[in-house]
């Protein structure tokens, strides 16, 4: 049995696959290509196949992982392009390696990732004025509270120690969006996904009282940022706790 | 490709965004300039269940595989993307493109099933093309379809261009291939369906006249006399030269999200040679041809290829009949064993051939099997020309039994004509016995609680069965007969059983005439999608659609049909004569069964094709 690690980008409309749905695709992109998977015992065998974090649905990425387990040897570059391909549009493997044994999954030295974050918004100097407000923000050390999911329910915590940065970067992409790096946590312990990032830190500087309801916002004053929403998030690379670029 | 026609943050916040964006393995898209013809087949519901139909997906690999033709797929889009979609402009597109499904050629439906028919109309007036056929200009597409419920033409003729009776397999490459001509030429639409008309099994609803007596009773459908060089007074369904070599896609669709059929299927043969009286597909899908081992595991092979699926299943109307399903069996599991791919074998007889077939595909979990006696007792069995008996069933459930089973799914229909409370009691009686023989085998020792389901569908007569002419229950008769099972059925039973209201409404379309265009044009107007779909079908609705039209949906349900009447669809031709359906019909009345047509032929009138099982050819 041979371990490999496979990193992949899910791009275009792969971004609409769910990560339960790739596995699927990742197991029939075997079976076409004659790959010897090893398969677990038991019942209902099932090919052995870990994957990095789940993505959300509509996120694109280049840092993708997945860990995957054959009968024999193969060579990586041979293998790396039966995988592209096979593979359908949209998910393309960009390197393979061989494990060592005893090397442990994807994900447990992962801390952050690095994201390239879209917004749309309206044009003009408003941009940098908020891009402005998002540094004052994050410089002065305050608590950015809000609403975040967990496995204990929808709780209302401090997500400023998640965000390593936020709003790196900017520049004005496609259809007059505007598009920043951020560094949030990510990992088997804390997690920030972009989208609620985005939430937290628009409320504190829109001046949002986020203990009331979306329905009980007073809507008849116009925040500062009206019009900023998030649009998409693509990740760009998983960093360690020392902030180093994972394989 | 990654250009989208609906946006991000649409897609984003409607269930299963993956529905609607294509780009799946071996899926077709072609350049401006490879192709003149630009079709898209149609499914007139969900991706998910469009995606499950081996037809559907064949005829999009065969139309992709002409010459000088582009096929794309179009989907209904769920309710919860239609109300955004229609909210801000967005129309109909086709998956391939990304583009607005009313800029193609043509667009073919594929219709299976009654209760899909005003999400045709639907997704017409969502592609912003006129719903009705003689609305539509020089530069709509055409509209036309094919499928088992086309064949009964007149409830969807104000919709379609025209109908494709029969297989498609070599009909559609004709039609587009006329079609290619007649555009190329610059030919008018009218000049485009003339000749399309002439291809063998095509009905243009719009070159014959309907004609109703003052009571609206049907009389008679005739061409046109300005069509009647093109529209032949009887459109005889299309059957392919040759079964065993038709089209057989050797790449197919893989779908990237979970739809309810996702595996390879393989048709092993066609039609049924049983005869159940109630059953459509085994008189519209006649002649019986079988197709050889060899071709079946080549096929399979170059499937298990091209997509990499994990399970094969067999297709027919009952697996048992294949001739030789030993051999096939044995052959495919040569190449699926390695490759770790299960074999699945649906509608087995349990017989012991079969107990010994589950046993080697071990792919049949214990958990369930099903058997169709369809009718509490033998008397009405005989009646319906089902041959099963009560010895035969208990001896499978025993074997299934001993052999560790204790899930067993019993199906059966009530509304049979001919259907009294003691047929219905029978129901219940036989799943007491099924349930007596497990306590039985399971005597003093400890046994996993036996897991027996008894589930009733409602009977609805259909087109070219010899029940064409049978009356329908109504809603209260239905909920009583559904109470009459409940009540003699032990509470260690489970009971499930289908909305009447559906089944009513499923009869009146099945056998009805041009004037339901009007009820299905009316109550998609109040607002009526997706009514296949229990959560959305609004009985009230289609009530109201119905008095509007001054018809009521029991004028087509309750009315027992006489013999000599003419019936809205004897235009068509399917091959089983109406003399035999009549004789089947009073066999029925004498409780007369028909043998197979395997042992003795019956006469039903599809030797006229001289194919397969009729001319002893069975592998044709």
């Amino acid at each position: 049995m041979v371990k490999y690690r496979i990193r992949f980008c899910k791009t275009g409309r792969a971004k609409y696959v769910s990560h339960l749905d790739l596995l699927k695709v990742f197991t029939r992109c075997a079976r076409r290509t004659g790959l010897d998977l090893e398969y677990s015992q038991g019942f209902n065998p099932h090919a052995e196949m870990v994957f990095s974090a789940p993505l959300p649905l509509g996120m694109t990425s280049e840092a993708e992982y997945v860990d995957i387990d054959l009968t024999g040897e193969r060579d990586t570059e041979e293998l790396l392009e039966v995988l592209i391909k096979s593979l359908p549009s949209g998910i393309v493997p960009v390197k393979i390696r061989k494990l060592e044994p005893g090397e442990g999954s994807v994900m447990k030295p992962v801390r952050y990732a690095a994201y390239r974050i879209s917004v749309s918004c309206p044009e003009g100097e408003v941009r940098e004025i908020f891009l402005d407000a998002v540094g004052r923000c994050l410089e002065s050390g305050e608590a950015v509270m809000t609403a975040k999911k967990s496995k204990s329910g929808v709780k209302v915590v401090d997500i400023r120690p998640m965000i390593l940065s936020f709003g790196s970067d900017p520049a004005v992409c496609e259809g007059g969006q505007l598009s920043f790096g951020a560094v949030l946590a990510c990992g088997n312990e804390v997690n920030l996904r972009p989208e609620v990032a985005f939430r937290g830190i628009f409320d504190k500087i829109s001046g949002v009282d986020i203990s009331k309801s979306a329905d009980e916002q007073d809507e008849s004053v116009p925040g500062p940022f009206s019009g900023f929403e998030f649009v998409s998030a693509h990740k760009l690379v998983f960093l360690d706790s020392e902030k180093n670029e994972l394989w | 490709m990654n250009y989208l026609y609906l946006p991000d943050s649409m897609l984003l916040s409607v269930e299963k965004p993956g529905r609607y964006i294509g780009g799946e393995l071996n899926s077709v898209t072609k350049e401006p300039g490879e192709y003149d013809v630009h079709l898209a087949m149609c499914f007139a519901d969900v991706y998910d269940i469009g995606m499950s139909h081996l037809g559907f997906k064949l005829l999009y690999h065969l139309l992709n595989d002409q010459d000088r033709v582009w096929c794309e797929r179009v989907f209904a889009p769920w309710p919860d993307l239609e109300d955004k979609m229609r909210a801000s402009g967005y129309k109909l597109f086709t998956l391939e493109s990304q583009g607005e499904a009313a800029n193609l050629d043509m667009l073919s439906f594929s219709l299976q099933y009654e209760m899909s028919y005003t999400n045709v109309v639907n997704m017409l007036d969502l592609a912003g093309i006129p719903v009705l056929s003689a609305e539509r200009g020089e530069n709509d597409p055409i509209i036309f379809c094919g499928g088992p419920s086309a064949n009964n033409t007149e409830p969807m003729a104000d919709f379609f261009d025209f109908f494709n009776l029969g297989e498609g397999e070599e009909m559609l490459p004709e039609i587009v291939e006329t079609f290619r001509v007649c555009k190329l030429k610059g030919a008018s639409r009218l000049d485009t369906l003339k000749e399309i008309a002439k291809i063998s099994g095509v009905y243009v609803p719009a070159f014959y006249d309907c004609v109703f007596d003052e009571n609206g009773t049907f009389v008679s459908l005739k061409p046109k006399k300005e069509f009647i060089d093109v529209a032949p007074e009887r459109i005889r369904k299309r059957v392919v030269s040759n079964f065993e070599n038709s089209y057989l896609p050797e790449k197919m669709i893989v779908p990237n999200i979970e739809v309810v059929h996702d595996r390879i299927m393989l048709e092993i043969f066609r039609g049924c040679t049983r005869g159940c009286r109630f059953c459509q597909a085994g008189f519209i899908y006649r002649p019986v041809r079988e197709r050889s081992p060899e071709r079946l595991v080549e096929i399979a092979g170059k499937l298990l290829d091209s997509t990499g699926y994990e399970e094969i299943s067999m297709l027919s109307l009952s697996t048992s009949d294949y001739t030789r399903l030993g051999e096939l069996t044995d052959k495919l599991l040569e190449i699926t064993v390695p490759k770790r791919v299960s074999l699945a074998l649906p509608s087995l007889r349990l017989d012991s051939f079969s107990f010994e077939l589950m046993e080697k595909v071990s792919a049949v979990r214990k958990s369930g099997l099903t058997f169709a006696p369809e009718a509490g007792t033998q008397r009405l069995r005989d009646i319906i020309n089902k041959g099963v008996n009560e010895t035969d069933l208990l001896r499978s459930c025993r074997t299934a039994f001993e052999g560790g089973w204790s899930t067993v799914k019993l199906y059966f229909m009530l509304g049979l004509p001919f259907e009294t409370d003691d047929d219905l009691i029978g129901i219940a009686e036989l799943a007491h016995k099924v349930l007596a023989l497990y306590d039985e085998i399971h005597a003093g020792r400890k046994a996993r609680r036996p897991n027996i389901t008894v589930s009733v569908s409602t009977f609805v007569p259909k087109p070219f069965t010899p029940f064409q002419w049978a009356p329908q229950i109504p809603v209260p008769e239905i909920i009583r007969r559904q109470n009459v099972i409940k009540q003699h059925l032990s509470r260690r039973v489970s009971f499930s059983w289908h909305d009447p209201e559906t089944s009513v409404l499923e009869g009146a379309i099945s056998r009805g005439d041009r004037r339901i265009g009007k009820v299905i044009y009316d109550v998609w107007k109040a607002g009526a999608r997706y009514d296949a779909w229990q959560e959305y079908l609004d009985y009230g609705r289609w009530m109201e659609a119905f008095a509007k039209n001054g018809l009521h949906a029991e004028d087509f349900n309750r009315r027992e049909r006489s013999l000599e009447e003419a019936l809205p669809w004897d235009h068509v031709d399917v091959g089983v004569t109406k003399a035999f359906l009549k004789r089947e019909l009073d066999r029925a009345r004498q409780g007369i069964v028909t043998p197979n047509c395997a042992e003795k032929c019956a006469g039903c009138g599809v030797t006229s094709y001289g194919r397969g099982i009729c001319v002893g050819k069975i592998q044709d």
